[in-house]
Parts: C-alpha cells; structure tokens; sequence
C-alpha cells in the first residue's frame, strides 16, 4: 500500500535527464541528422508503462525544457512531445499488447507525427531545410525502440516500480 | 508476452479535465509561447531563468570530450610537448616582429586619419571563450559558449579564431551564451574585397566550407582566390578581419548577377576556443557605464 501511497518518481526523472543529454551530445559528422528523438521515445515509453502517473504536463515541461537547451523557439518541442505523448496514453492499451514488431511500427507512426510538427514549425518561423533527412530521425527511433524498451522494461521491473 | 505493468486501477469518477481537453490546452498553450517568442521575444526572462537550470546539463554532456581533451594533454609524450613549445616559441617570436611594424604603422594610420579628419579607430578588447561541444540542431548552426553576461557578453557580439570572422552572440544567459555562426543560411555578413574595396554581403549556405554572395553583377572585378574582410557595415563585426576566401566565380551573362561562392577561412567547425570581441565604442561605454 505504501508502495502506492510514494510512487518512486525518479527512475522516470534519470530517464528524462538522460534522454535531455543524448539530445545535444555531439555525434560523428555524417551522424547528426539520425539523431533519434530520446526525448520523445521516454514520453512514449512512460506513457504507456504509467499512464496514470506520467500524463502529459510533466512531458510538456520536459520539452519546453529541450527547447532551451537546443536554443530553438520556446514551445516547439514542447508541443510535439507533448502531442507524443497524448497518442501514447490515447493508444497504450493497444500499444501493450502488440507484439514488439507492431509496437515499433505503433511508435514509429508517433515519432513520425511528433518530427512532422517539429519541422513544420521551423517551416513556419523561417528556416526549414526539407530533405530525405527529415525522415532519419524516425528510422533511428524505430531501430532504437525494440532494443530499448525491453531493457527500461526489465530495470522497471528490477526497481519494483510498478 | 506483455512488457508492461497491468493497467493501474481506473478510478470510477474521472477527476480533472479530459485527455483531450487537456491536450488541446497544452497545444494552445505552446503556439502562444511560439508566438510571443517568435513574434515580439517577450519570453527572455522564462528563457534565462530556465537556461540557468539547464546549463547544468549543457556542461554534463561537454564533460567526455573536455576529459578527452584534458588526459590528452596531461599523458601526452614529453618529446612532443617539447616539440610543440618550440614550435610555438618561434611562431610567438615571429608574430611579436610583426607587431613591432605594427605599432609604427598603427601611428601612421593615427596621423594620416588625422589628415582626413576621419576618427581614429579605438583599439579592440578580446576575451577567449569555450565553445562547449554541444550540438544545439543539425539544420541549424548555432553553437553554446561558456561566458555570459556575467562577462559583459553582449547579444550581436562578434566573434573570431586565429583565422577570421567566426558568428555572432544571439542570446545571453548569467553563465553562458548562444551565438550563430556565419555559415548559418539566416545570417549575413557585410564584406568587401581587400583587394579593392568592393563592398557586398556573404550569406551562409547551411555548410561550414561554403558562403554565397548572391549580389555581385556579372561584371564585377572579383576572381577566385580573393580575400573578403569583414566591412564593419550594419555594425555587428569589427571592420577588417578576414572572412573567407573566393572559391568559384561564374559569370552568367543571361543572368543579372553572377554566381560567387567562398571559403570562410575560420575553422568553423574545427575550433574549441574562440575570440570575444569588444569594439572601440564598446569598451568606452562599459568604462564610463559604472
């Protein structure tokens, strides 16, 4: 009961923080278009492993917070993560109980949709560059995505945070 | 096999707003945000607030390559260092007989501006400032810096390296800076030739190695291999530092200009330190300020 009454909240706050520092970490020269989006994929993750606890204000914050520190427009990332995550809890049902193949599809379909806003919004305020590369940023979530979520998945459950 | 914990138990009453609604607030709220930042850039103050809270992890990722760079130097062969420190002792002898020509022709050019009643130029103040190794977004080039306001950083501060012209300060925190560099596509750099003066602007293409000057007519003397200096036009770069070198010139006589393209001779994306500059007018005003 009191394992309910304290939910542990910061397994969720390491992810977040370490998901904001692979944002900006520098990668090799021909590799930083096929950045995934870190952020966005623990918005989707905790979203469908805590729907209840991780709703959307928390992932609003963190990518408000990601716009800061990539020094883009404020609100930018905020909203698309926000709007990740809203098709996650709007999905997770469906999403826990697609094999692990149809949930990367699933989650490439929202990272897709959450990159779409990101670019249309530098569309807007003035520099968008469109190209093929656009697209990188979603193939590397969804080749990312069935390594990772089993991992968290096992250190949730080696951390009893149900 | 399910990954996931069972659906925590739903509450009979749904308390708060819907998931919809709640979202739909969240969307308003974050294209006002876009709004006021992007239109009237009435969100400093939230900005530097959040900045400070966030430069933490700025220097968290900068640590690997600045640890790099730090065991690298400290395990480092004796035999090289001594190398190095003899190079540089000769480079430093050589640049110091260069600046002693360069005190009598700074006289010179005091006097001769005398003559035409042109105001002396004031000598410029620099600082060095890290850049921290942070990739801020790969279509645009923007890099962070670890001085601030706390440095009398300014916004539209120059900045330069051992070779040219490298961007300017667009935004300030206590602790630390963002600038945007000249090979940016949204940034402009008022130039001229030092062979001749010809005056135009470079604009930045979205690749370090390339700049574009789109407003040169066809018949404009200008030929691969000049030198571009920086114009001190518009105000934002100290006039005279080299910008970047002509790389290709086509004439195009069925168009009214001709297609130049350069090289900005800093090594935009090779550097980990880089100049502050304060101008002449600058560095009299923050004497006289306090």
């Amino acid at each position: 009961m009191s394992a309910v009454a304290a939910p542990r909240v910061w397994p969720y706050l390491v992810c977040v923080l370490v998901a904001l520092s692979l944002e900006v970490t520098p990668l090799p020269g021909g590799m930083t278009g096929w950045r995934p989006p870190w952020l966005a994929l623990v918005v989707v993750y905790w979203a469908v492993a805590h729907p209840r606890r991780y709703g959307l204000g928390p992932a609003w914050l963190a990518g408000l917070v990601l716009d800061v520190l990539k020094g883009g427009i404020l609100g930018q990332h905020a909203l698309a993560t926000a709007v990740a995550g809203w098709l996650a809890l709007r999905f997770h049902q469906r999403l826990r109980l697609f094999p692990i193949w149809q949930q990367t599809v699933a989650v490439g379909a929202i990272i897709g949709v959450q990159q779409f806003l990101v670019f249309w919004v530098d569309g807007i305020t003035g520099d968008a560059a469109l190209s093929w590369q656009r697209a990188a940023p979603v193939l590397a979530a969804a080749i990312i995505w069935p390594l990772a979520a089993p991992l968290l998945d096992r250190l949730r459950g080696r951390l009893h945070t149900i | 096999m399910s990954p996931f914990s069972p659906t925590e138990t739903k509450p009979l009453f749904l308390r708060g707003p819907s998931l919809g609604t709640r979202m739909v607030l969240l969307a308003v709220l974050s294209v006002l945000l876009m709004f006021l930042d992007h239109q009237h850039g009435h969100l400093e103050t939230v900005r530097r607030a959040l900045a400070v809270a966030v430069y933490p992890i700025r220097v968290l990722v900068d640590l690997p390559s600045a640890l790099v760079g730090w065991t690298a130097e400290h395990f480092s062969e004796r035999s090289r260092l001594v190398a190095e420190n003899r190079e540089l002792r000769t480079e430093n002898l050589r640049q110091r007989a260069r600046l002693q020509q360069m005190a009598s022709m700074e006289a010179e050019n005091d006097r001769l501006r005398a003559l035409m009643r042109s105001p002396a130029k004031v000598a410029d103040r620099v600082q060095v400032a890290e850049i921290l190794s942070v990739d801020l977004d790969p279509y645009r080039h923007r890099i962070a810096l670890n001085r601030g306001a706390h440095d009398d950083v300014f916004v539209g501060q120059a900045l330069l390296d051992a070779d040219g012209v490298v961007g300017q300060v667009t935004r300030v925190d206590p602790i630390g800076a963002e600038a945007i560099l000249i090979s940016d596509p949204s940034h402009a750099t008022p130039v001229e030739l030092n062979r001749n003066g010809l005056r135009t602007v470079a604009i930045g293409t979205g690749d370090v190695s390339r700049m574009d000057l789109p407003f040169l007519p066809n018949s404009a003397d200008i030929r691969v291999g000049d030198l571009l200096v920086s114009s001190g036009l518009g105000e934002a770069f100290p006039a005279g530092y080299p910008v970047a070198r002509v790389t290709r010139v086509q004439r195009r006589p069925g168009d009214p200009f001709a297609r130049v393209e350069a090289e900005p001779t800093a090594a935009l994306n090779r550097e980990r330190e880089v100049l502050l500059v304060w101008l002449g007018s600058d560095v009299a005003q923050a004497e006289t300020a306090p």
